[in-house]
């Protein structure tokens, strides 16, 4: 707002000062008017390219709102002339006294024939306006203005052609539409009389047919205006409104809207006609609270299970303190499903987090908009010169058929685009996706861009990403393969994604060769996997806790063996009993205090359940280093098991991938 | 109807005489539905894009202000999912002094400097305002996402 008084004043002051210099001035000055104000920075410029076409057209004799020449004129104390239609429509239509230029209000406009003259000429005036706030010059201006408020017959006016003012005036809107339908058998649309703001005389007339054709449709004439017709409200029958915006009023005063729907697609909004219907919509579509509370509150309800789940906890937490187990329970069951819902309602998440990592992949946007982007881009790198363009255009139609190649592309955007901001692989990116995705001309350019886009991003390492540490780990190894992949575009993000996993491998392979070796002597097994421990978990825990979880681990192993898996062969079993009682000896030896602390941690569920299967593949080298992986979860999970849903969920993410892992290896 | 000379008249004077950064123009035969562009000003963390807008002129245009919205999505506190645009001229500040090409480039300078204080999207806000780094590095993202 700050911005656009600034630019207000600015104009008036320099009207001020224009008050003593010449009529040709002041006409500089009104043109100054339409240019662009309302950014600094761009003001002297425009203004001085308005000033340079002024002989164009003689823009001050036309009004600066409604852009009709000016005959009769209203002028403002703030300095500013309109026509006097525009002015007086703003007065008694709109009912405002503020200056349609300015904003300035104004309790008298002054109007008059006289062009030239301005507000402090007109001292003396023919009659005054209380009503409107409007002073008259003259018997003429003040006549032509009055009887633009007349309810007079455009049809009889016509009639009677010698004389120019209204014959009768009828007072009202419905009193002319009843002269109009029992005279000449047409119609106003009363819809618009209502809300279109216009003077009588200026409302169009219709016979049956064109003004139900005008309602439902809009004027099918030829002038294109947008029109469609009023729209219809869908519940109350043959109820129209003026536009939109009426009808989105009526809606909400008078029907009701589902407000999870507005959540999930904002774009589409529902309506119902009353509670009744909402609420089966509701029972149907989403998660109602059924307690007779809420019910009675009306409107709780929830757009996923977790979202009620999470509300009856909260707010019923006495009506259901009885069966907490089952609600335990269900929750476990369905983080799978919610995760998936809440990422597709809110896009927003994975992008506050900066985990987005498809980049490139996501918009698949029309040629039609990607050549709209383009050429924008081109237009305003070249600042608007046509010649130029033409030339532009002329190197992608080339391009197109072959003519030249997509490093000619380059050199010749290089050459024509000189402007410092301009920036040539932008270009080259945009025109890459004016091509389907699979073609040739698609992967070239977008192979220029992105090898543009990684020098870019080997220069300046820190500021690309708004996580460092992973970029620079990404970009590291990036470095180190780049050679054996990824020369087109969409795969390069996706390597990044998938490099630290790499970097996991090296170290859980150590701790893997090191547990073999525990089944031939323990003395390798131990020291082994002190060295490894630092690597494979970075967070939290010291190496004493850890050696403590080791043979508690391996301990919860025998039961799990011989009570669930007979099939298992002798000798493996033989051997794991083996490596159990060697790591009870160096417990003993160790830290006894430690390990009876760690008996507490036995009691997790989760490793049972994830050992056996990793046996079955009988390979003992993956068994060993799934026991390893498993337990560095475990134990985040029973410390975390207070904490929110939401970590939860991360937490079976995070676990879902290092299962994966494990199974590449173990194949 | 007095809007259609008005649209008219702007529409010739940003053919003649073009505002730097932002383009406009009907889209097909219906002279009161804009399609405008505008380009994200280098100074700020949209440099680089090119936003998409829509313009539907209300058939008692200039005295209502035009509907406009953004078409291409964008990170901006003043702007939400739907593109819409939290701009006091937009609403109760519009004058029908103001022109399309005025309104553009206000909406160019909201792209410079976002109004926090009154937002549309209160989580951006949020962060415009405590880790402004953070909000113009997903804003980059953004914008290199949908509008480069």
């Amino acid at each position: 707002m700050s911005s656009i008084e600034s630019g207000i004043e600015a104009s008036n002051s320099s009207n001020l000062q224009n008050k003593s210099s010449g009529k040709q001035n002041r006409r500089k000055n009104f043109r100054k008017l339409q240019g662009p104000q309302t950014r600094a920075g761009t003001i002297s410029e425009t203004s001085k390219t308005s000033l340079g076409n002024h002989n164009e057209e003689d823009d001050s004799e036309l009004c600066l709102i409604c852009a009709e020449p000016l005959e009769f004129i209203s002028l403002s104390s703030c300095h500013h002339k309109t026509c006097y239609k525009c002015s007086f429509r703003q007065r008694a239509l709109y009912d405002k006294k503020s200056c349609l230029i300015c904003r300035t209000d104004n309790d008298v406009m002054k109007f008059t024939d006289n062009l030239d003259k301005k507000y402090e000429d007109l001292d003396k005036c023919f009659k005054i306006n209380e009503k409107y706030g409007v002073a008259f010059e003259n018997e003429k201006t003040h006549d032509i203005t009055m009887n633009l408020l007349k309810f007079s017959c455009q049809l009889c006016d016509k009639d009677d052609s010698g004389s120019s003012t209204p014959s009768v005036d009828y007072g009202s809107y419905k009193k002319l539409n009843d002269h109009l339908r029992n005279i000449h058998k047409k119609y106003f649309c009363m819809i618009c009389a209502k809300n279109n703001h216009s003077f009588p005389s200026e409302l169009p007339i219709y016979t049956q047919n064109q003004l139900k054709n005008h309602q439902v449709r809009g004027d099918n004439k030829a002038n294109n205006s947008g029109f469609v017709g009023h729209p219809l409200c869908a519940f109350c029958k043959d109820k129209r409104f003026y536009s939109d915006d009426e009808l989105y009023a009526h809606m909400r005063n008078n029907h009701e809207r589902c407000h999870i729907c507005d959540k999930l697609k904002p774009n589409e909004p529902q309506y119902f006609k009353d509670y009744n219907q909402l609420f089966q919509h509701f029972k149907n579509s989403h998660y109602i609270c059924t307690i007779q509370s809420c019910l009675d509150n009306k409107f709780v309800v929830f757009g996923d299970e977790l979202e009620l789940q999470a509300h009856i906890l909260q707010e019923h937490g006495d009506i259901v303190k009885g069966k907490p187990k089952l609600f335990q329970s269900e929750l476990s069951t369905f983080i799978a499903t919610p995760a998936r819902v809440i990422r597709d309602q809110r896009v927003f998440d994975d992008d506050l987090t900066g985990q987005s990592n498809s980049l490139r992949n996501m918009p698949d946007e029309s040629p039609e908009l990607s050549r709209a982007r383009l050429e924008e881009r081109a237009k305003h790198y070249l600042g608007n010169d046509l010649s130029k363009f033409a030339t532009f255009t002329n190197i992608n139609e080339k391009y197109e058929k072959k003519k030249i190649n997509s490093n000619d592309v380059l050199t010749s955007y290089t050459s024509l685009f000189t402007e410092k901001e301009a920036d040539v692989y932008l270009l080259i990116n945009n025109l890459a996706s004016t091509f389907p995705k699979n073609s040739t001309k698609y992967k070239e350019l977008n192979a220029i861009y992105d090898a543009h886009e990684q020098k870019l991003a080997r220069d300046s390492l820190p500021s690309l990403s708004s996580d460092p540490s992973l970029h620079t780990v990404g970009s590291a190894i990036w470095r180190g393969s780049s050679g054996a992949t990824v020369s087109s575009g969409g795969s390069r993000n996706l390597n990044t994604s998938s490099l630290p996993t790499l970097q996991l491998r090296p170290a859980s392979f150590d701790v893997f060769g090191q547990q073999n070796k525990q089944v031939k002597s323990y003395k390798t097994l131990t020291k082994p996997s002190k060295t490894s421990r630092p690597v494979v978990r970075s967070a939290a825990q010291t190496s004493a806790a850890q050696s403590e979880y080791k043979p508690t681990y391996l301990n919860k192993n025998i039961p799990d063996q011989q009570s669930s898996q007979q099939s298992l062969s002798s000798l493996t079993s033989s051997k794991s009993n083996v490596s159990l009682t060697s790591n009870r000896v160096v417990l003993g030896k160790g830290k006894s205090k430690l390990a009876a602390m760690s008996l507490e941690s036995l009691p997790t569920p989760k490793p049972r359940v994830h050992i056996p299967p990793v046996r079955e593949i009988k390979l003992p080298d993956s068994k060993n280093w799934g026991k390893s992986n498993g337990r560095s979860n475990d134990i985040p999970d029973d410390d975390l098991s207070n904490l929110m849903i939401d970590n939860s969920n991360n937490k079976g993410k995070k676990k879902g991938k290092q299962k994966q892992l494990l199974f590449h290896i173990g194949i | 109807m007095s809007s259609l000379k008005r649209i008219t008249k702007e529409l010739n004077d940003l053919g003649r005489d073009p505002p730097t950064s932002c383009s406009a123009g009907p889209v097909g035969d219906d002279i009161y539905h804009w399609q405008a562009s505008i380009m994200g000003p280098p100074d700020s963390p949209y440099a680089g894009g090119v936003f998409f807008l829509s313009i539907h002129f209300p058939t008692d245009y200039p005295f209502k202000p035009p509907k406009i919205s953004f078409t291409t999505k964008i990170y901006h506190p003043n702007i939400n999912a739907n593109g819409n645009i939290c701009l006091d001229i937009l609403k109760d500040q519009w004058s029908p002094a103001l022109t399309i090409s005025k309104v553009l480039l206000s909406i160019c300078s909201l792209l410079t400097d976002a109004n926090p204080d009154d937002p549309l999207v209160p989580e951006i806000a949020h962060l415009y305002k405590t880790d402004r780094p953070k909000y113009e590095a997903t804003a980059k993202e953004w914008t290199k996402k949908y509008a480069v």
